[in-house]
């Protein structure tokens, strides 16, 4: 291919960059804001309206330069290496201004030019006007002020800080515009305002960029590998000397040393965080609802962000591979992969408790909140009484219950873990069959609520929904039974699994079923004249628990010897 | 026939439409320093991680100790010392740290080889290898593939990062005290000189087949370079049997070629010219001859 001139060769490397992405986000953004068009009285979509579809689709498309920022290695909030987002950092013999041009040009206007696709082309399937080039503009502006802040400084703090100014006041300039009586344009000084910002944010990146360039500025070094594992300084934060007696210990050191322990220092860090938001609440009302979100969905973050990539697969520019030291290590794949995910789980499941501890002492402090109003409802009485309800639920159970309802949520974890680590280290050998895999049950799923709604809206029959969703728990729990069957014969087949393994995952998998069951029966399920397709999502937990416990070991024989 | 430390049978290996390893077959046993050279490309780092069991046989078939190291990589591993190219190490370990670590894998570990080569290297214990420069790292990482005095030695790219006094002294000491207590060493490089001077056994491998293989000083003694004058002026390579690699012009030509010196002087002769002087031909020149442009041209003419 002949390339005219170094813009064209820049953006063409961009295009080659993104393009998968920005696919998926198109065809995400459609998705979702067609199903909001097609069904606005579902609950989800709140009545939606044009304003509906243009918060779904800023939503695919906002974020567009943050995943540019991870194609090339750097990491969010993190400072970049010099040249983010080019492959060739600050080589390339062309003056900084076009340099910047046309990285922050490229991620602005394929952002807003996605935006600008989608919103017309659903506005003529829908013949709903949906508004075109002043959410164009906002976007555009964003994405420019937020390269500035990523790129033209290393300052962490600043990175931080600039993010959420940035994000902030357009995001509420465009909700202000959006709800105004006339929410199809904005007025001059708007615009002139956005073009103000943009030349701004152009203007220091370039400053920063050639200071950069010129070793004026701290510029990152080139980052070749990505996941390569927490800060030093979080995991020097816990030293304690690598024993040396046998492999085992040595390997569990490893673990609690380079992640582990940094797992559990950021989850007592969410959790101190978390205390002192809803303390801060007391005095300072607009952090409430703040606290509130961090209370609600730190957990869940902290699961599926520390509880992922336990087997440490990193990236170089893309490229998926395992790390050769662990490879290499004269240790049983089997052992590796289970000693790997039970140290991660146990971190994380810490780091959880830590975090539900501290969001139910600090819910205590909602009392001193006063009475506090959202939209007219009474937000803090309302909150207190589901701590009761809470509080009231646990008391009700006996011992034996809590300690199955312990024992699930334990296993649960371990098996969320397991799960993770499998999938990313399937992502090296089989990328596409993964991101089959990932994308089916939610594409089906997708299908099997548009087919619900539609059958409640009357334009199906209720019985092709029905059949649609049966169809699918079947073949879902066929496939669930068959996975663990294969991986666990090929495991024994290739040696991978040994005996030890076998018996500790079915030990575990043991103590899943009897807590389990227990729940179920306190629950009352399975009772006389269950439908079997609710037989079917009962049996899945158990299944999902055997299917991770066999196919981590699977996975990471796989990447070992790829 | 003597035991065999490695053994590789006909293994051939692709990569989406790339073939990286072609029918390669590869032999070592104990005591020996076993060179392997090739350009990019070649399969040398392919065929050191299949031996590492780090990529599994698809066609063909690999034994390291008699066993398979994909499945048995226990086995294999921990009697094997390994120096990745990437010199990939945890970045956040101290050097005492990563020789505890490695330690605990190899009950034969010799702490005091392991001190004695971190003061040969001049490398303090607690510094973090992140802390290391490039050449740093490959000395901690050598130390760390040595010290447990593995059966075999598995150096990919060894000097590169070192500098030539840490190449020449300590890099041809350990793979000689290495390979004198009986143990192997399998490594590959593009340096041919280092190659020359360390290895007991070279192979060439070219486009993912072994081009060449065998004892060091065999292997140069089968091939020489002459120089050749003729009678009759050639405008183009002139076509002489044996020849692998012809430079030159006119009346005068350089030649690498194989087989007997005699034979070569009557396919000389039958051409009309002489050889003007002849001797043992370099590794480079005979890598050079059967890897490199010479081949091509000597085989278009």
């Amino acid at each position: 291919m002949n390339l005219r001139s170094p813009v064209v060769a820049m953006l063409w490397e961009q295009w080659r960059l993104t393009r998968v992405e920005a696919a998926q986000r198109l065809t995400f953004g459609l998705l979702a804001a067609s199903a909001a068009l097609m069904f606005p009285s579902a609950p989800i979509f709140n009545a939606a309206t044009s304003t509906t579809v243009v918060w779904i689709l800023a939503a695919a498309h906002g974020f567009f330069w943050f995943s540019i920022a991870k194609l090339n290695g750097g990491r969010f909030m993190d400072g970049y290496k010099p040249g983010f987002p080019l492959y060739l950092l600050y080589t390339r013999p062309v003056p900084t201004p076009v340099f910047v041009a046309v990285a922050m040009g490229y991620d602005a206007i394929s952002c807003a030019l996605l935006y600008l696709v989608s919103a017309a082309l659903l506005g003529v399937m829908f013949g709903q006007p949906i508004p075109l080039f002043p959410v164009a503009a906002y976007l555009v502006a964003y994405h420019l002020a937020s390269t500035c802040i990523q790129w033209s400084t290393r300052n962490r703090i600043v990175q931080w800080v600039g993010s959420m100014a940035v994000f902030w006041p357009l995001v509420i300039l465009c909700k202000r515009s959006l709800d105004s009586p006339r929410p199809l344009g904005l007025s001059i000084a708007q615009y002139a305002l956005l073009v103000l910002i943009c030349m701004a944010t152009f203007a220091v990146t370039v400053v920063g960029v050639a200071r950069q360039r010129r070793g004026d500025a701290i510029a990152t070094e080139p980052q070749a590998a990505m996941g390569t594992g927490y800060p030093v300084w979080l995991i020097n934060l816990f030293r304690f000397s690598c024993p040396t007696s046998s492999p085992t210990r040595a390997q569990l050191w490893f673990e609690l040393r380079s992640s582990g322990l940094p797992i559990l220092a950021i989850g007592f860090g969410v959790a101190m965080l978390i205390f002192l938001m809803f303390a801060i609440g007391i005095a300072v009302p607009s952090v409430r609802t703040t606290a509130l979100f961090f209370g609600m969905f730190s957990g869940l973050f902290v699961l599926l962000l520390f509880g992922s990539n336990a087997f440490g697969i990193r990236s170089k520019q893309g490229r998926l591979y395992a790390s050769p030291f662990d490879a290499t290590q004269p240790y049983g794949t089997a052992q590796m992969a289970g000693l790997k995910v039970l140290v991660r789980a146990s971190c994380v499941l810490v780091a959880l408790l830590a975090i539900g501890v501290s969001v139910w002492a600090s819910s205590g402090l909602m009392s001193a909140w006063g009475e506090w109003k959202v939209d007219g409802n009474a937000v803090t009485s309302g909150l207190m009484y589901r701590r009761t309800q809470v509080a009231d639920f646990l008391a009700a159970r006996t011992s034996h219950v809590l300690v199955a309802l312990a024992v699930v949520a334990c296993i649960g974890v371990v098996a969320i873990v397991a799960w993770q680590a499998a999938r990313e280290a399937l992502k090296v050998r089989y990328p596409r069959r993964v991101l089959v895999a990932q994308w089916s049950p939610a594409l089906w799923g997708l299908l099997i609520a548009l087919l619900a709604l539609a059958g409640n809206a009357g334009i199906f029959p209720d019985t092709v929904a029905r059949a649609g969703i049966m169809s699918a728990m079947a073949i879902a729990t066929v496939a669930l039974l068959a996975a663990p069957i294969y991986f666990l014969w090929s495991g024994l087949a290739e040696r991978t699994l040994t005996t030890r393994y076998a018996g500790v995952a079915l030990a575990i998998l043991v103590a899943f079923g009897a807590a389990y069951w227990t729940l179920l029966r306190t629950a009352g399920e399975p009772h006389a004249g269950i439908h079997w397709t609710a037989m079917l999502l009962l049996s899945w937990p158990m299944l999902l628990a055997l299917l991770g416990g066999a196919i981590a070991p699977w996975a990471l024989n796989r990447v070992r010897h790829t | 026939m003597e035991h065999a430390v490695v053994d590789v049978n006909e293994l051939s290996r692709s990569f989406a439409d790339k073939i990286a390893l072609d029918g390669v077959s590869f032999r070592a046993t104990g005591g020996q320093v076993y060179g392997l050279v090739g350009s990019n490309g070649a399969g040398k780092t392919t065929l050191l991680k299949h031996l590492l069991g780090l990529l599994r046989a698809t066609t063909g078939s690999v034994r390291v100790f008699g066993l398979d190291p994909v499945r048995d990589p226990v086995g294999v591993l921990g009697r094997v010392g390994y120096l990745s190219e990437e010199r990939e190490l945890p970045e956040w370990m101290s050097i005492d740290e990563l020789m505890r670590y490695t330690q605990a894998y190899h009950p034969g570990w010799d702490a005091a080889y392991a001190r004695e080569l971190l003061d040969t290297f001049a490398l303090d214990p607690r510094k973090k290898i992140k802390e290391l420069s490039k050449g740093m790292r490959a000395q901690a990482g050598l130390i760390a593939a040595v010290a447990h005095r593995p059966e075999l030695l598995i150096l990919d790219e060894p000097s590169s990062g070192l500098d030539v006094v840490v190449r020449r002294d300590i890099l041809d000491a350990v793979v000689r005290a290495v390979a004198d207590d009986g143990r192997t060493v399998i490594f590959s490089s593009h340096l041919l000189d280092e190659v020359e001077r360390m290895s007991d056994h070279v192979t060439l491998m070219h486009q993912g087949r072994v081009a060449l293989s065998g004892v060091l000083d065999d292997v140069r003694r089968e091939y020489q370079r002459s120089r050749v004058r003729f009678a009759e002026h050639f405008d183009q390579p002139p076509v002489i049997e044996t020849a692998l690699m012809i430079e030159g012009g006119g009346r005068s030509w350089s030649v690498v070629h194989s087989g007997s010196l005699e034979q070569f002087r009557h396919a000389v002769a039958a051409r009309g010219g002489e050889i003007v002087e002849s001797r043992d031909a370099t590794l480079e020149e005979i890598f050079l001859a059967r890897a490199g442009r010479g081949r091509a041209q000597a085989e278009a003419a």
